[in-house]
């Protein structure tokens, strides 16, 4: 089968990842897997216009998608290429909702432009599925997309870790919960060593974002950072994202409050625990113990997040054979293979 | 059968009126037309929806720009109306080989353009149709004459303004140029103390566009000392909703096409209008095309070559006569180019 992605990538941010285990289990099985788009593009993953034998068609939905500016007759190219049932939208971002407003965050400002998103999927594909056990509208297929990729794995060596505490991620409405780790750890700070926060927006903010409409969301207390030694580091490629994260002992996970409130899984969710770093989590209780088992547990930041920081950084060794526990899991339930052979069933169904 | 116009909105294009003159008679034969887009408190007449679920065929009416919406709304469009649901209307002959007459008007600038022209009509859809009453060679393509007549549009002598003007233009300067320089200015120069006022209502009679890319600069010369010297009248463009009544403010009323779609033999919505207003038309068209839209008698409001100012004193002269042809044309596009006839005809290209 050859399965045709579409997806607007960027270098530091996004999917990239995923399509490349998806590309590279497609292979191994006798399918393919290409991404729509001019040969020769800077992402190392197989892009092509060809759609000649095309078998199905993957919309992968984010915010990206209104940012196609180019020559969007591929949209026309892409829905005459394989009949309707032949073609599945992946909506990373929730937008195939209703407005939903949670802490701040939000799927769309208006209910016109739910409707316009809505109208948007339904338009171009018969299976439209989200990165949840629990999708709220009832057409919707779980479907978790994003893998985990063995390949990614790290080694657990705390030896000698440049940070106690790394984060990789933008700043888009992350501010809720890095404040509250940033509190946390506060009591115990100069027992910590260095954290670094990696990404677009902590150091200051990009141009566009101080939009007034999109300021907010991309709030940062940037001198508090300042003031409890926190280093605002630059993006990193994607490429690098384990790596980066493996520099520090541990690494907070916290989600955008939408993503929370739909119990979605994130390119990060899988990520994290591949990484040499205990993942600390700032989630819903039920929701760790779901999607990371029951021993993951013991990574909630909990009632006394000071002393579960502090903890983790004077005896990660203890807290890694959970992440061992989570990394044998994954490989079985989430992996490229898994997934791969999840979506083509979605797609012959 | 809902159909769905995708085109840009001029509310001073003539386009734009002939979509408002389907939505009036859509419902006689059980359809509805509507616009692409969210109403538009300066185009209060027309009906628009961005509502695409009640929508059974879209008709994209191309015309000298590629029109694009928004990236979700195209999307949308592409999805929910299959390839055989969709048509094109090629209102500016785009949809040709690069055409270039006598060095001045032409329809692609180059080769690359005229392909990425038609990499966009092959991606949209199956069928383009023309409003041309020409044959056509390539397979693709159909004849749609699209443009009509309707004569309760005709403007009562009784109700019509005051004319102010012996002679009117309307319409923008676009491509007329050269007819306007070698007819026109001579014939007003030769007979000038003959003839009353005269005015060119539209864009860039005064001065070309200000907007960057706003297209090839032969199309928009004008020669604003020649226009002084002659104490010819410029003024803005008018609505589409206005065109008529502005029309019938003159005793004589010119009408000019730019020459591509002249050689094309496409009708435009102009040929019609000009018909509804109370005024004599003189039509700077070759004869025989104008006979086969308006019927034999056309041929003497045709205005040509150094004939030109001669016909304009005699019809300043003798409109009672000039009424009559112009009757006499009324009633055959009456019984031929009907809006009833139209709607048919452009049900039976979607399929219905």
């Amino acid at each position: 089968m050859k399965l045709v992605f579409v997806y607007w990538g960027f270098e530091n941010a996004g999917s990239m990842l995923d399509l490349k285990g998806y590309a590279r289990a497609a292979k191994a099985a006798g399918h393919q897997v290409t991404v729509y788009g001019p040969p020769g593009h800077v992402y190392a993953l197989d892009y092509s216009k060809d759609l000649a034998d095309a078998d199905a068609v993957v919309f992968v939905v984010e915010w990206t998608t209104q940012l196609q500016f180019g020559d969007r007759l591929d949209w026309a190219r892409l829905i005459s290429s394989v009949p309707r049932n032949r073609r599945v939208v992946i909506d990373c971002d929730g937008a195939y909702n209703d407005p939903i407003a949670f802490r701040g965050d939000y799927n769309h400002k208006t209910p016109e432009s739910s409707r316009a998103w809505i109208e948007m999927c339904d338009s171009i594909a018969d299976k439209i599925c989200q990165p949840t056990l629990n999708p709220l509208r009832p057409n919707v297929i779980p479907f978790l997309f994003h893998i985990y990729d063995p390949e990614w794995e790290t080694p657990l060596d705390f030896s000698a870790k440049p940070f106690g505490m790394i984060y990789v991620g933008h700043t888009k409405f992350r501010w809720h919960g890095m404040s509250q780790v940033l509190k946390a750890i506060e009591p115990v700070r100069d027992r910590i060593g260095r954290i670094g926060l990696v990404g677009e927006g902590w150091d200051a903010p990009l141009e566009w974002t101080e939009w007034k409409e999109i300021r907010d969301d991309y709030f940062v207390d940037r001198p508090y950072l300042k003031q409890i030694g926190i280093e605002a580091l630059a993006p990193v490629p994607y490429k690098e994202v384990i790596a980066t994260m493996s520099s520090g002992i541990f690494n907070p996970v916290i989600y955008r409050p939408l993503f929370e409130r739909l119990g979605f899984v994130t390119c990060r969710t899988f990520e994290t625990p591949a990484s040499s770093t205990i993942p600390l989590f700032l989630l819903d209780a039920d929701y760790v113990r779901g999607v990371f088992g029951p021993d993951a547990e013991a990574l909630l930041l909990g009632e006394r997040p000071d002393e579960k920081v502090l903890d983790v950084v004077n005896r990660p060794q203890h807290y890694a054979d959970i992440v061992l526990g989570i990394r044998e899991d994954f490989r079985q339930r989430h992996s490229p293979e898994a997934r791969l052979r999840d979506l083509i069933g979605i797609i012959e169904s | 059968m809902n159909i769905l116009f995708v085109m840009k909105h001029r509310g001073n294009a003539g386009n734009t009126h002939s979509v408002a003159d389907y939505m009036r008679v859509a419902p006689r034969f059980g359809h509805k037309v509507e616009l692409f887009g969210r109403p538009m408190s300066w185009l209060p007449g027309l009906q628009f929806t961005d509502r695409i679920g009640s929508i059974d065929k879209v008709v994209y009416l191309f015309e000298s720009e590629i029109y694009r919406l928004s990236p979700l709304s195209e999307a949308t469009l592409y999805g929910a109306i299959p390839r055989k649901d969709r048509l094109i209307l090629d209102m500016d002959g785009m949809y040709n080989p690069v055409l270039c007459l006598d060095d001045y008007d032409r329809n692609h600038t180059s080769d690359y353009e005229r392909a990425r022209w038609f990499e966009h009509f092959h991606a949209v859809a199956d069928r383009v149709y023309k409003p041309t009453l020409a044959p056509l060679s390539n397979p693709r393509e159909s004849q749609l004459p699209y443009y009509g007549y309707d004569p309760a549009l005709e403007t009562d002598p009784a109700t019509a303004p005051e004319k102010k003007y012996d002679i009117l233009h309307l319409g923008h300067n676009w491509w007329r140029w050269r007819d306007v320089e070698t007819t026109l200015l001579p014939a007003f120069e030769e007979h000038r103390r003959q003839i009353g006022r005269i005015a060119f209502i539209g864009l860039w009679w005064d001065k070309p566009p200000v907007e960057p890319d706003s297209g090839h600069a032969l199309a928009f010369k004008s020669d604003a000392a020649a226009f002084k010297r002659l104490n010819i009248e410029t003024q803005d463009s008018v609505m589409y909703d206005q065109v008529i009544r502005t029309m019938s403010s003159a005793k004589i009323n010119i009408f000019t096409q730019r020459p591509v779609l002249h050689h094309l033999r496409h009708l435009t919505l102009k040929y019609f209008e000009i018909f509804y207003a109370d005024t004599i038309p003189l039509l700077m068209l070759d004869a025989d095309h104008a006979a086969s839209v308006y019927g034999p008698a056309a041929r003497e409001l045709t205005l040509h070559g150094r004939a030109a100012g001669g016909k304009i004193v005699d019809a300043l002269q003798r409109p009672a006569h000039y009424r009559e042809i112009v009757q006499e044309v009324r009633r055959h596009l009456a019984v031929h180019h009907s809006y009833d006839r139209r709607m048919q005809e452009l049900a039976t290209a979607l399929g219905d």
